[in-house]
């Protein structure tokens, strides 16, 4: 499979910027893809995430 | 007497029995933003009109007997990132440039009610992200330790006006280090709390799960004044901790004996190359903690590159989530850094995202584990000083303040010396949840063992050396 070019990455997200920001923005996106990198490891399928969501009577 | 340079807990003492007028006290300090502060740009709105007359019906309240507490007639600032009711707004954003709240930030009526004095709205970096940039509608802050220095952000012209006597007091937000970063620089107290200590309502987002409100200010003993005023439930804040508060001024003083910290020393020693400077304050202020009766033990955390890329990418992608909207329609009016740095956001994957929050619940039982060994955890803030002004990208290497976003866990940075060149060095002091009156406790007594809080940045003697 071939991999997804960095342009084709921009139009999916609807994001439209400018030409000369597309070297720094791909920069930026591959922090994002390697910090991802890091969360993908194998873990228990009940592993809850941390979250906010907390109910509190009413 | 330089009334700018009293610090809440001297400037209070003296209101309370007349010694003092909030009126004198407020005009002080717009004299010498009016003098200095085109050099340094640490406010984006200076509010005169409503400042003295604010300080007109404080001083009228406490020689009526109504003095309120120690926060009553003290002039701020507020990071224009926190709402105020028909007073502008921005960001520091040309797509906020037009936007007045309604309503003040639950944390600025607080302050409000505390009858504390809002001299401005300071400069912040755009939408609390990104970097000092010069293609806002506003410059960037400068450090006043040497103006041609970063003053760190995102809270740049709080620390800068803080440091500088421009403010006695500031409010900054801290989502991966905006409170401490700018501190450290400015070699001033941030404290970042708990999290769901303080109300986030009413400040413009960045990160929901990673955003805190905190005080700046030159000692930790106001920083705990003004955590007297802030803490407190708030009921439509989702995050927001129903807690009892402590009591931070009675916490202050007593000694350290028994107090133990740890120290992950592989995060500024091996995770990142420090400044041998830096590192020679640290291991100094280490000393003068044992000295106070701490005992000091080396700890081990996961890599701080792991608390750093993990918050990066939680940033990013809550982010976006606020600014997408704007980023597909009017991306021209962002400046680079924050655009840039938000639209990243757009590339993280849901998948990862939740992986990430279910990734940052590990790392929360990691140092909750570790810390029941330890009191507090100690390290620099920064492990370099200010460098040059635009030069600084937050987004590049690991960061020392990261791990305690991640956590919420409560962190302080303090000044801890100067290097050779002049520019302030800093240390961190973390803590646990609900436990910032250890947290400042601890800072107020270094801060009272050593003499780096009787120096103050020569400004007057740097803009003219800058002149010439």
């Amino acid at each position: 499979m071939s991999e997804i070019s960095f342009e084709a990455r921009v139009r999916a997200t609807g994001l439209k910027p400018k030409a000369e920001d597309m070297p720094k923005l791909e920069a930026l996106v591959k922090d994002m893809d390697r910090a991802a990198e890091l969360v993908r490891g194998p873990r228990a399928y009940s592993e809850e995430p941390l979250s906010a969501f907390r109910l509190k009577k009413a | 007497m330089d009334l700018h340079f009293l610090t809440i807990a001297q400037a209070a003492a003296m209101i309370k029995v007349g010694k003092l007028s909030p009126v004198e006290l407020t005009a002080a300090f717009f004299k010498r933003i009016h003098a200095l502060d085109s050099q340094l740009d640490s406010y984006l709105m200076p509010l005169e009109a409503q400042a003295m007359a604010d300080a007109a019906k404080a001083e009228a309240d406490i020689a009526a007997g109504n003095w309120k507490g120690p926060l009553h007639g003290i002039p701020i600032g507020l990071k224009d990132i926190y709402n105020t009711a028909g007073v502008r707004t921005t960001g520091h954003s040309a797509l906020f440039k037009d936007h007045v709240p309604t309503e003040d930030a639950v944390t600025v009526t607080r302050l409000r009610q505390a009858g504390a004095i809002v001299l401005g709205k300071l400069a912040t970096w755009e939408f609390a992200i990104g970097g000092a940039s010069f293609d806002l509608p506003w410059p960037p802050a400068r450090n006043p330790w040497n103006t041609a220095h970063d003053p760190g952000g995102s809270s740049s012209g709080s620390g800068s006006a803080v440091a500088a006597g421009l403010a006695m007091a500031a409010m900054g937000t801290d989502t991966g280090g905006s409170i401490r970063g700018p501190a450290s620089w400015c070699g001033i107290a941030g404290h970042k709390p708990t999290y769901g200590y303080l109300s986030r309502r009413g400040i413009l987002p960045l990160s929901f799960s990673l955003d805190h409100a905190g005080p700046m200010c030159w000692t930790s003993e106001d920083c705990a004044i003004m955590m007297q005023v802030l803490a407190g439930y708030d009921p439509l804040d989702p995050a927001s901790a129903d807690v009892p508060i402590a009591d931070f001024a009675a916490a202050l003083g007593g000694g350290l004996n028994g107090l133990r910290i740890g120290v992950p020393r592989h995060f500024f020693e091996t995770d990142l190359t420090p400044d041998p400077e830096v590192l020679a304050a640290f291991n100094a202020a280490i000393e003068v903690y044992k000295s106070l009766g701490a005992t000091v033990t080396d700890v081990t955390l996961s890599p701080l590159s792991k608390f750093t890329e993990i918050n990066s990418l939680i940033t990013a992608s809550e982010a976006f989530a606020i600014h997408g909207r704007w980023l597909r329609e009017t991306p021209e009016l962002y400046g680079e850094r924050g655009r840039l740095r938000i639209m990243a956001g757009a590339f993280v994957s849901a998948e990862d995202y939740v992986n990430a929050q279910r990734e940052r619940t590990r790392l929360v039982q990691e140092v909750t584990a570790t810390m029941r060994d330890v009191d507090l955890l100690m390290m620099p803030t920064r492990h370099i000083t200010a460098p040059i002004l635009g030069g600084y990208d937050s987004s590049v290497g690991p960061s020392l303040t990261r791990p305690f976003n991640m956590t919420g866990f409560p962190a302080l940075s303090i000044c801890n010396g100067f290097s050779s060149a002049g520019l302030p060095i800093s240390l961190q002091i973390a803590g646990r949840p609900f436990e910032d009156h250890i947290v400042l406790k601890a800072g107020d007594a270094y801060e009272k063992a050593t003499s780096w809080r009787g120096m103050r940045p020569k400004l007057e003697a740097t803009l003219a050396a800058a002149a010439n």
